[in-house]
């Protein structure tokens, strides 16, 4: 039995220790907002918060998130509201949308740690993060206004 | 001509328990499917429309088109609602299910691709909201026993030259009873204040928050996970195979061989693909073995030398080239392309002894519901389609032979119980179908 902690809730999960974290996600607890893409981590889109880093999950064995503090897509906030989320949404990001949830795991990231990024910041962070409608100049501008957002009072 | 027919008597009100009772619009096409036989076909809920406004202000607006990031799950809404005078946020987008009601008008067979939905809906969806404004404003006539010329639409009421309004949800019974205009008066585009005019997108919310449901999210009851394993080469077959490791792997239900190769079935992904991994097969990859890229570009070259068909000839211009002062020759060429959409193909298939559900996210309804019916053995009305999102299409969504499809049912079939059959990016990468490769040769002479 593995133990660990997604958006803010305790889980158990009886799973072989070499499952991918992303498997355990959407197949056991049902949150299919992290994508699979790859299985390889080149692609992003499977992208989750493991103790406030941004993590690849279809690459990550269960067995190393035990104990650990898991954030995903559907925990960044019950409304839309995350300064990223409105970011994202005031600039009408997605398109196709397949690779969004992963795209907007690694911004949250990024501003995390970074709360004015550049665009080369913001390129260097976001570059593993593959969109294949093409959305990268939206990705780009949502970051700095949800830097905006968050400068401005914005929370978390 | 398309004609419209109010489908809201027949359907809606009869359902009557149903919560979302209101107008409800469809346009049927005369040369598809006649009128009798539209009316004679009667499901419960039959959803054979593009419009209900329902009794609690919903106006949900069902787009015959698959939203793969082009946006269409907005512009089909905003042509109806340019001319329904609704209250735009109150609209909401249902994905069609498969129906001659719902087919492209230009290719006769429902489906997305080639850049022409706006184009094709154009007319058809900006009628459909407007004989709904029509016998909104018609049936706050009737409420209020006044004249239709002293009503307008405007943002979701019919308001009165008094200034009392109604809004769309309290007239939606009413109106469900009004006749449908034969002649609808379309806007001058002057006039549009949606078309035209940027809108933002109505999928965005549910894309930024993990909700939207793609084909790979789909999970149902019961639901097994499958991979395929698939010749190596198209058109190879399976020789022999060994699937006794494959079986030992924990969670592994069942390994079947079906016309696409060997599924693994199994209750999670994780444990279908190890599972697959352990599959030990002998492939029989037949001639095509023997293609290989180089070879068929050396073919499309020679064959780019030789003489062509004629698409178009003006005057002499095999004289004219004798007397050119310049000559410029290129070749042009592209390679097979993997179409690579973020989401790796899949279909979820529950098939029972007289009906076939599937839910996937394909551009091409009408093929993929007639080719998983051969597959199924049951007529193609027995298999309803549910479009989720795509997680991009590119016409790899949008092929004859339904591969994608066809290869849930086949899995289905042999496993007689409710399976999501995956791809892999591997799988997804080396299975076609590519887009072709080509090889142009170009001639011409400049003066």
């Amino acid at each position: 039995m593995i133990s660990f902690k997604v958006n803010g809730r305790e889980y158990e999960a009886d799973v072989p220790v070499d499952m991918p974290l992303l498997w355990v996600l959407r197949e056991n607890l049902g949150l299919t907002g992290t994508k699979y893409g790859c299985g390889k981590a080149l692609c992003g889109a499977c992208t989750v918060h493991v103790n406030g880093n941004a993590l690849r999950s279809c690459v990550a064995p269960v067995s190393s998130v035990i104990g650990k503090e898991i954030v995903t897509i559907e925990g960044l906030s019950a409304d839309n509201s995350h300064p990223v989320q409105r970011a994202w949404i005031a600039e009408d990001v997605p398109q196709c949308g397949y690779c969004q949830s992963g795209q907007i795991m690694s911004a949250a990231a990024l501003l995390s740690a970074n709360p004015t990024p550049t665009d080369d910041d913001i390129d260097q962070a976001m570059s593993a993060n593959i969109c294949r409608c093409g959305t990268y100049q939206r990705i780009r501008r949502a970051i700095h206004l949800a830097a905006d957002i968050m400068a401005a009072g914005g929370k978390k | 001509m398309s004609k419209i027919i109010n489908l809201s008597r027949r359907d809606f009100l009869k359902a009557g328990g149903i919560a979302c009772a209101g107008l409800v619009l469809g346009f049927y096409l005369p040369h598809q499917r006649s009128l009798t036989q539209a009316m004679a076909a009667e499901p419960l809920f039959d959803p054979n429309a593009f419009l209900r406004i329902g009794a609690d202000g919903t106006v949900t607006m069902i787009v015959n088109k698959s939203e793969m990031g082009q946006g269409v799950y907005t512009s089909l809404p905003m042509l109806i609602a340019e001319e329904l005078e609704c209250d735009w946020s109150k609209v909401r987008v249902e994905a069609a299910p498969v129906d001659p009601v719902y087919v492209n008008l230009q290719t006769g067979i429902q489906m997305t691709g080639g850049s022409m939905s706006v184009k094709v809906e154009w007319e058809r969806m900006r009628k459909v909201g407007a004989a709904a404004r029509e016998m909104l404003i018609s049936a706050a006539a009737e409420t209020w026993k006044v004249e239709r010329s002293s009503l307008r639409a405007e943002n979701g009421k019919v308001i009165h030259s008094s200034g009392k309004a109604l809004t769309y949800a309290q007239l939606a019974e009413t109106a469900a009873r009004m006749p449908v205009p034969e002649k609808v008066p379309l806007k001058d585009p002057s006039a549009f204040t949606i078309i035209g005019k940027p809108r933002r997108r109505l999928d965005t919310p549910m894309k930024v928050n993990g909700r939207g449901l793609f084909g790979y999210d789909v999970t149902r009851p019961g639901m097994l996970t499958a991979l395929v394993a698939r010749p190596p080469v198209f058109g190879g077959k399976v020789k022999s195979f060994e699937a006794s490791k494959a079986k030992a792997i924990p969670d592994v239900r069942e390994v079947v061989q079906v016309e696409s190769g060997i599924a693994v079935v199994a209750d999670n992904f994780w444990a279908a693909k190890r599972g697959r991994d352990a599959l030990q097969i002998v492939w029989d990859n037949g001639p095509p073995a023997a293609l290989s890229t180089q070879a068929l570009r050396e073919q499309f070259a020679a064959m780019a030398q030789s003489p062509g068909m004629t698409a178009r000839k003006d005057g002499d211009p095999e004289k004219a080239f004798a007397s050119v002062s310049k000559r410029v020759s290129a070749e042009y060429e592209v390679p097979y392309l993997a179409h690579a959409a973020m989401e790796p193909l899949n279909c979820f298939v529950d098939l029972r002894p007289d009906s076939c559900e599937i839910w996937t996210g394909t551009q091409f309804q009408t093929v993929d519901r007639d080719n998983a019916a051969k597959v199924a053995g049951l007529n193609p009305e027995k298999v309803s389609i549910h479009t989720t999102l795509l997680g991009g299409g590119f016409g790899r969504r949008a092929n004859p032979h339904s591969d994608f499809v066809v290869m849930g049912v086949e899995v289905a079939r042999a496993v007689k119980k409710p399976v999501k059959v995956v791809w892999t990016r591997e799988d997804d990468i080396k299975g076609g179908s590519y887009r072709p490769m080509w090889y142009s040769s170009l001639n011409a002479g400049l003066d």
